[in-house]
């Protein structure tokens, strides 16, 4: 039997509640729970869905005492006088109360109010004699939550006593579905992160001062020094957003619409201002330090291609990825063909091929790390939504944070001889900077999440490219009796490079041994061959490094359990 | 044939429905109540009712009471050598109820409907079925208290259409029940209580009250205080009941020949039962929150169990309500007239062809869960219901639930009974363990489907879509006994020696005999003795008429001393 809600209780679509009762009670009698349990279930399903649609449930509404608006309120009376004799009948108890109640609704209704004639109120309220009455004590309950709930913040100092008075959001669960008491809890946490970005100094507070205040045209030059904290300001509402959703009543909302419509476009953020601010004394001083500087210690001056990087690594951010991204979301999101929403994973298995079986070269190094920002824009304009939002989808980021080392190789096989290998570096310090600026998220348990065989996949690669190419640079450009060597560090090396997500679990430390590392190895490759201790050194952070990963990837396992 | 059982914590009934209405069925003492108690003489053999309570005083270590408040739990007493769970007192006390029946109906009984309290939980509803099969009874139907009482109440009413509240307040539980009679159905809205709140506890206000007041003159040594307490809790009674009629009622004990008295006014009491009135507020607004309906909208406010005859409770409750509680129902008796109602029902009695009943879940029925807060760090402990209380039962219900972790390779379902948001205080019912794909956070779901029957059995149905696999567990008795254990151990119960019925009369009354010997002093206690030696040897003579003349003119001259007995 499992026709429609009415065919199971045998009448015509009505909304009279008298009507359904007599069709459930009619058809009980046969369908009864003791002798036809299933047959009960589907005719209560429909009863209670039929009731549903009744408007009106005579008995079932929770009636809130109509709150009538008496002239003058005074306090509480006490209900009945010892020699009542000759005084007048005594006030009726619950008209006390609806008296009592409008008093305190009549105060919320106001801008501006003293918390303590609140308080007052509401105790008045409480330590009326008509509470004692279980229809009025459930009725004040209902109404308080509703107030409390729709008169916030003024309503705020009643909290705490209201849910001390009536155990609200204690151990029990008896306030669930209770929507306002539910709202009114939320606010209560709430008002402790308010309570926290309020002090000064504390995380958040330059963001909620901009937020509480009028708003303020941002120029230019004063997001270059900072003045706006247009980044905090952007976490804040998203966190406000996201957690604390009652806080937003509490800001500014002419500033909150003025900022929504700020970070309603992508753009560079201060500190990527900064840098493309920095770049050209920075080139400047790149090719001069080329000139200038002896030999040996020309490649220090590399380090100033670090600002320049950033810079070029937010435009490609803003302009490359999330510009992109928004504009291919506007216009198809699901409408696309498949080759344009998934054609990037292929083009990141052909790139990786072309990569390593292409001769070394200046130009493969460029090709390679043009052809990774254009699939790199492609996957993460076009890629699925993942759980960090506004990122590349993670697939491309594991192969990504491993594009540098390819290009590693490729610009030290060369030697770096010329201006043109230090072009070659700079393209490799693009590419590990772009790749660094993705790559800090725990992607780890992501790839455990994979099946076995892909696990397995991944990491024979990275063992064969990483160990592959030390082995081809070293073994033909250095000495063929040490060649050995570089392949131990790179064995060592390529667990760490695997489990390069784990970062953010290490606290960021093998991240940093891992970048010192790949220093030293460059200073190694800088020089054509250099000295062992050098070699030994990079391998030991190394292998510290994998230890330290070694040892959370243990414990995060057992920790799951 | 069916009849219907009331096991209170104090007294339990048993009543039959015939020729289309319920009628209680009297004891061998032709009382319609029979005291939960249950003692060992000092040949060894079981008593059963009034003789055993009247022994408590005198006998504290071989005489068992009030077990229901231990119902379920791993406890047991020991009134004489043998050990007792609360289960086999429980059916010692229905294995009378049983015979008396039987004398009474000339048949054999073989099925009961037994009542519990609405808020008896999974484990505690199971102990007590398991007291009925050992008493030999099938138990047909475990029925909840207040909804027995409505049953009582509401069979008379089935033309009209009206709400009312049970409020039944009994020796040792607390029960509030919202009802609705329309179109010959009864409806139970909504059921709530609280299973330890009675009026044992307002007897332990006095006793406690009593131990503090002379505190050092007891000289108590080890080993004493059950005695002690004993003896204050049937002067404390004794109190309770007078305080009912009077404004000022004394506690007379006699411990170690010294008197102690201590007198008790209406005002004292109230204000050392104050928080136990505070108590019975809760249940009555959560109730009415449950059934949507509106105090105002009640037709009556039913009064149901022995304590209710309190005037500090029926104050309260009239306070509560802004008006007076009906005295409709017999306070003792509903609930077995109800559980008769409810075994006419399920014997398909032509009287009651035109009457539907439908019962609650008075308890929330969920998993444990885990949620990830703000931070990504998980919170896990956390309750979710699946089935909410209150529900009308038979129910059926499904939830979706779905991973927390990257490459969780099972999940684990554990169920628990309870209303706090947190399992730790809920109590567990078991748990089911299925295995499922490795995936990231949240991409594989299950469907967890409960499922809770009339009887109160929970079966958990778990689906994995993505596999296809299914795990069903019927939460059945964890801690109860097998089929075997639970033959063996009801032959034992059996086998024991239980005092012959035509007697008990006589043991009931040489019981009270001797407590009021113990509790008088001087003269009145050697006016006692010789009463009690005069029974003796009429008892020796073993004619009965002359036996019968002699206890009735023994019961009259204890009653004279120390006012009626009760039951
Ligand atoms: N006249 C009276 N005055 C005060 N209390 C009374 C009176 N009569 C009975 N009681 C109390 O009522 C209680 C027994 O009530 P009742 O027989 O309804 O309980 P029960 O059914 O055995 O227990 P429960 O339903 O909780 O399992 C005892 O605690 C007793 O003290
Ligand atoms: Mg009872």
């Amino acid at each position: 039997m499992t026709g429609s809600v009415w065919d199971t209780l045998g009448i015509e679509r009505t909304r009279d509640l008298k009507e359904i009762k007599r069709a459930y009670a009619r058809r009980l009698k046969d369908t009864n729970p003791e002798d036809d349990p299933e047959g009960f279930k589907i005719l209560r399903t429909a009863y209670e869905s039929a009731l549903a649609g009744v408007d009106d449930h005579g008995d079932a509404v929770f009636v809130f005492p109509t709150v009538k608006k008496p002239e003058k309120v005074q306090a509480p009376v006490p209900v009945a006088s010892e020699d009542g004799a000759a005084e007048p009948p005594p006030p009726d108890p619950r008209q006390i109360h609806a008296g009592l109640q409008a008093r305190l609704e009549n105060l919320l209704r106001k801008r501006q109010v003293d918390p303590d004639v609140v308080l007052a109120a509401f105790k008045d309220v409480l330590a009326s004699p008509a509470m004692d009455l279980v229809d009025v004590h459930g009725a004040t309950e209902e109404w308080l939550a509703w107030l409390i709930a729709n008169r916030s913040p003024r309503s705020d100092v009643l909290i705490a006593p209201a849910r001390e008075r009536f155990g609200w959001g204690g151990r029990s669960l008896r306030q669930r579905d209770h929507h306002p008491v539910q709202r009114i809890l939320a606010r209560q946490r709430d008002l402790a992160f308010l309570g926290e970005i309020r002090k000064r100094g504390a995380e958040h507070n330059a963001a909620y001062e901009v937020l509480t205040t009028p708003p303020r045209p941002v120029t230019a030059l004063g997001r270059l020094l900072g003045l706006a904290p247009t980044h905090e300001i952007t976490e804040l509402l998203d966190v406000i957003r996201r957690e604390h959703p009652t806080l937003i009543s509490d800001l500014n909302s002419e500033t909150v619409a003025h900022w929504d419509d700020y970070h309603s476009r992508p753009r560079l953020g201060t500190w990527g201002l900064r840098s493309a601010a920095a770049t050209p004394p920075c080139l400047l001083g790149l090719v001069l330090g080329y000139w200038l500087l002896p030999r040996e210690w020309a490649a220090l001056s590399v380090l100033l291609i670090i600002p320049p990087a950033f810079a070029m690594a937010s435009l490609i951010s803003v302009y490359g990825f999330q510009l992109p991204q928004r504009l291919w979301q506007r216009a198809y999101v699901y409408g696309a063909p498949a080759w344009q929403r998934y054609g990037w994973g292929p083009s990141v298995i052909a790139l990786l091929v072309a990569g390593a079986i292409a001769p070394a070269s200046p130009l493969t190094a460029l090709a390679v790390g043009a052809g990774s920002l254009i699939v790199a824009s492609w996957a993460s304009a076009t890629g699925l939504a993942d759980r960090s939002e506004g990122r590349m989808p993670w697939q491309i980021r594991v192969v990504f944070s491993e594009m540098y080392l390819i290009a590693w190789w490729l610009v030290t096989a060369f030697n770096l001889t010329n201006l043109w290998s230090f072009l070659q570096m700079s393209a490799v310090m693009v590419a590990a900077t772009v790749v660094s600026a993705w790559g800090q998220r725990p992607l780890f348990d992501q790839w455990l999440s994979w099946p076995g065989w892909g696990r397995l996949l991944y990491g024979a690669c990275v063992l064969a490219a990483v160990g592959g190419a030390a082995f081809v640079l070293y073994g033909a450009a250095w000495n063929p009796d040490t060649a050995w060597w570089p392949g131990v560090v790179a064995a060592v090396a390529a667990p760490v490079l695997m489990h390069r997500p784990l970062t953010p679990l290490l606290g960021q430390w093998s991240f940093r041994l891992k970048w010192y590392s790949m220093m030293g190895l460059f200073w190694v490759g800088l020089h054509g061959g250099g000295s062992h201790v050098v070699v030994a050194g990079a391998a030991l952070l190394l292998f510290w490094a994998a230890a330290h990963t070694v040892i959370a990837t243990l414990r995060g396992t057992f920790s799951r359990g | 044939m069916i009849i219907g059982i009331d096991l209170g914590t104090t007294n339990s009934a048993a009543a039959v429905f015939r020729d289309g209405k319920a009628e209680l069925i009297p004891n061998s003492l032709g009382h319609n109540l029979t005291p939960s108690a249950v003692g060992i003489d000092d040949n060894g053999e079981v008593l059963v009712g009034l003789a055993a309570r009247e022994r408590q005083s005198t006998h504290p270590h071989l005489t068992a009471t009030a077990f229901k408040r231990f119902m379920g739990a791993k406890r047991e007493t020991r009134p004489g050598k043998k050990l007792f769970s609360p289960e086999e007192l429980s059916a010692l006390v229905l294995a009378s109820l049983k015979r008396d029946a039987e004398a009474y109906l000339g048949e054999k009984v073989t099925e009961a409907v037994i009542t519990v309290p609405a808020y008896f939980n999974d484990k505690q509803r199971k102990a007590t079925r398991r007291a009925g099969e050992l008493a030999g009874l099938k138990v047909e139907r475990l029925l909840n208290e207040p909804t027995a009482a409505a049953l009582a109440y509401g069979i008379h009413l089935l033309d009209d259409e009206s709400q009312f509240l049970v409020f039944d307040l009994g020796g040792g539980t607390f029960d509030v029940s919202i009802l609705e009679i329309f179109e010959g159905v009864i409806e139970v809205r909504a059921s709530t209580g609280d299973a330890r709140l009675g009026g044992e506890d307002f007897n332990d206000l006095l006793v406690n009250d009593m131990r503090r007041r002379f505190r050092d003159d007891w000289k108590l040594k080890t080993g004493e205080e059950d005695a002690l307490r004993e003896k204050l809790r049937v002067a404390a009674e004794r109190a309770r009941r007078a305080l009912t009629g009077a404004s000022e009622a004394t506690m007379d004990v006699v411990w170690r020949d010294t008197p102690f008295s201590h007198a008790v006014s209406t005002e004292s009491f109230e204000a050392l039962a104050a928080p136990l009135i505070e108590r019975l507020r809760d249940p009555v607004l959560r109730s009415l929150r449950d059934s949507q309906i509106n105090a105002a909208a009640l037709k009556e406010i039913v009064l149901v169990g022995g304590a209710t005859r309190m005037p500090v409770v029926r104050r309260a409750v009239t306070k509560m309500f802004g008006r007076f509680p009906s005295q409709a129902v017999h306070p003792d008796e509903a609930v077995a007239l109800g559980a008769a109602v409810q075994a006419g029902l399920k014997a398909r009695d032509a009287a009651l062809k035109e009457v539907a009943v439908t019962d609650v879940c008075p308890f929330s029925l969920g998993v444990a869960t885990g949620e990830r807060d703000a931070s990504g760090n998980i919170r896990s402990g956390l309750f979710s219901p699946i089935i909410e209380r209150n529900t009308t039962v038979p129910v059926s219900r499904i939830e979706v639930l779905s991973t927390l972790q990257d490459g969780q390779s099972e999940i684990e379902v554990e169920i628990y009974q309870g209303e706090s948001r947190f399992v730790v205080d809920n109590v567990a019912l078991g748990k089911l363990r299925v295995p499922i794909p490795r995936r990231p956070v949240g991409e594989i779901f299950i469907e967890v489907r409960f499922t809770y029957d009339i009887n109160g059995l929970l079966e958990v149905d778990v689906h994995v879509p993505a596999t296809g696999e299914r795990r069903q567990l019927v939460v059945v008795d964890e801690d109860g006994p097998s089929g075997a254990d639970l033959e063996k151990q009801r032959k034992a119960l059996e086998a024991l020696k239980v005092h012959p019925r035509d007697a008990d009369a006589n043991r009931a009354v040489m019981a009270r005999a001797n407590r009021a010997f113990e509790n008088h002093l001087g003269d009145m206690r050697d006016h006692i003795a010789r009463l009690i030696s005069d029974f003796e040897s009429v008892l020796d003579s073993q004619d009965p008429r002359l036996v019968e003349r002699a206890r009735s003119e023994l019961s009259s001259h204890l009653d004279s001393l120390e006012g009626e007995t009760w039951l």
